[in-house]
């Protein structure tokens, strides 16, 4: 029970200064999917999952930031990764696991960055209130909103952290080794997000945006070899 | 005879990196340029008051992008320090934020991060995830961080003509080369993963066409004759490389 305690309070804690750190000092690399799963990977000694999940989320991301927020996904992907290790389930790249692990922790920062956005706008009130610049007390109330931004950020951060953790944790460790899967699907599935998330990068530089036909081939390519 | 020191500048430059704190809809990034320059302005206009009265002038919703901000505020310090009048200095700040946007999105987010993440992802795969995760970190940082910083010094230098040099540095050329880069890196890293995770379990027609299909899916997403042009290529070249190799 004290180690699961621990646990916890190491992913709050980790997880609110990560998501503080991609808001607060404007968008540095520090907090990307290959630095934080490659990380993780490297301390539970599966470098090669480490990898996998790494570059997979690290391509998938490029040009996507207005649908999540990519550094939660980051955060639980990373800690699942590690909790799921500690719990004894090994992860290889390709396998079921691993790509319910990759699309929940997609799928849970989506659904909470709408919910964030509706809940940053309440911070601007205060500023709208605020008739007009009154010069110095503008500069006060901009500093008073980023110290409420960065304290609730913390909490927040923490908290979805650790709540994503918990669900991709539970539903992995429920589905491990209970799909049946062939090498070749092994196989497959570990070519076939990578190379979605290259498609997906292409996208982003080109300015045209298929992803979805992407994942729809890669999807079908995929069950069809499993089903096999 | 500048009144801001190297050192004032370089507070401006830390303070640069919480200019999107406190970001909304309405005034945009104006709260966080205040914030950002404020230690610079308070030199410049040691009465209160008249620091007041000028940072009145920026309750106007300003919006460029992030990392070209530096330019801007530089210009703005410069601007201010010749005494130049609010008129001109807004005028400035909304002809030169668009433009500085519309430089900015290509480069950075279609281009540096894009090729910093593909170069990074074949430098994981190639040479372990440390070195990835450093290729990473020194390439999108490094050339952003630079650029920021930079910005701040070039337009307290510069002034008004700033958006020229902020021009060379990051003009369309630069952007397609970029693009163009991460083409090519793209088609490598497709015929590494490949290899990597599928060969030699793949029979090798399944191997092929799997290539096949992330090539076509490049060029669908593309839709782009060069793009195609330089990933293909690439993708044959890394295939053959790595047959010959493994």
């Amino acid at each position: 029970m004290d180690q699961i305690l621990i646990m916890g309070l190491v992913i709050f804690l980790s997880g609110s200064l990560m998501l503080l750190e991609q808001r607060c000092i404007g968008k540095p690399a520090f907090i990307q999917p290959m630095v934080l799963c490659g990380l993780s990977g490297l301390c539970i000694g599966q470098e090669a999952i480490g990898i996998w999940l790494g570059i997979s989320l690290q391509l998938l991301s490029i040009g996507q930031g207005h649908y999540s927020n990519w550094a939660l996904t980051s955060v639980v992907a990373a800690s699942s990764l590690i909790v799921l290790h500690l719990f004894g389930t090994a992860i290889v790249p390709g396998s079921p696991e691993s790509l319910v692990l990759l699309f929940l922790a997609i799928l849970y920062s989506i659904l909470l960055y709408g919910l964030g956005r509706r809940f940053a706008r309440r911070f601007e009130r205060p500023l709208l209130e605020t008739p007009q610049w009154q010069g110095a007390k503008s500069f006060e109330l901009f500093l008073s909103l980023v110290h409420r931004s960065v304290g609730v950020g913390f909490a927040t951060g923490g908290l979805q952290s650790l709540m994503g953790t918990v669900l991709i944790v539970l539903i992995v460790s429920v589905l491990q080794n209970r799909i049946p899967v062939t090498e070749e699907a092994l196989v497959l599935g570990a070519i076939v997000i990578p190379l979605f998330g290259i498609a997906v990068t292409m996208g982003a530089m080109s300015r045209k945006r298929y992803p979805l036909y992407a994942l729809i081939g890669s999807a079908v390519t995929y069950l069809v070899v499993l089903v096999q | 005879m500048n009144t801001l020191s190297t050192g004032d500048l370089i507070r401006v430059s830390f303070r640069m990196l919480l200019v999107q704190s406190a970001w909304t809809p309405t005034t945009m990034q104006s709260d966080g340029l205040v914030y950002c320059m404020a230690p610079a302005l308070e030199k410049i206009f040691p009465d209160p008051s008249q620091l007041k009265r000028i940072l009145k002038h920026y309750q106007t919703p300003i919006n460029t992008h992030p990392f070209l901000l530096g330019a801007l505020v530089g210009a703005i310090l410069r601007m201010e320090e010749e005494g130049q009048s609010t008129k001109n200095i807004l005028s400035y700040i909304r002809t030169t934020m668009g433009p500085m946007a519309a430089l900015g999105d290509p480069f950075f987010d279609g281009g540096l991060a894009p090729f910093a993440s593909l170069v990074a992802a074949i430098i994981a795969l190639g040479f372990g995830i440390l070195p990835g995760i450093l290729a990473l970190i020194l390439i999108y940082n490094g050339i952003h961080l630079a650029i920021r910083v930079q910005g701040i010094f070039v337009g307290y230098r510069m002034g008004a003509s700033t958006m020229d040099t902020v021009g060379n540095w990051i003009n369309a050329d630069k952007t397609h080369l970029l693009r163009v880069a991460g083409g090519i890196v793209g088609g490598f890293l497709i015929g590494l993963i490949v290899s990597r995770y599928g060969f030699p379990v793949l029979p090798s027609v399944l191997f092929l066409l799997s290539g096949l299909a992330a090539v076509g899916g490049a060029i669908l997403l593309t839709m782009n004759r060069a793009s195609w042009i330089i990933v293909l290529p690439a993708y044959l070249l890394s295939v053959l490389l790595l047959e010959v190799l493994f």
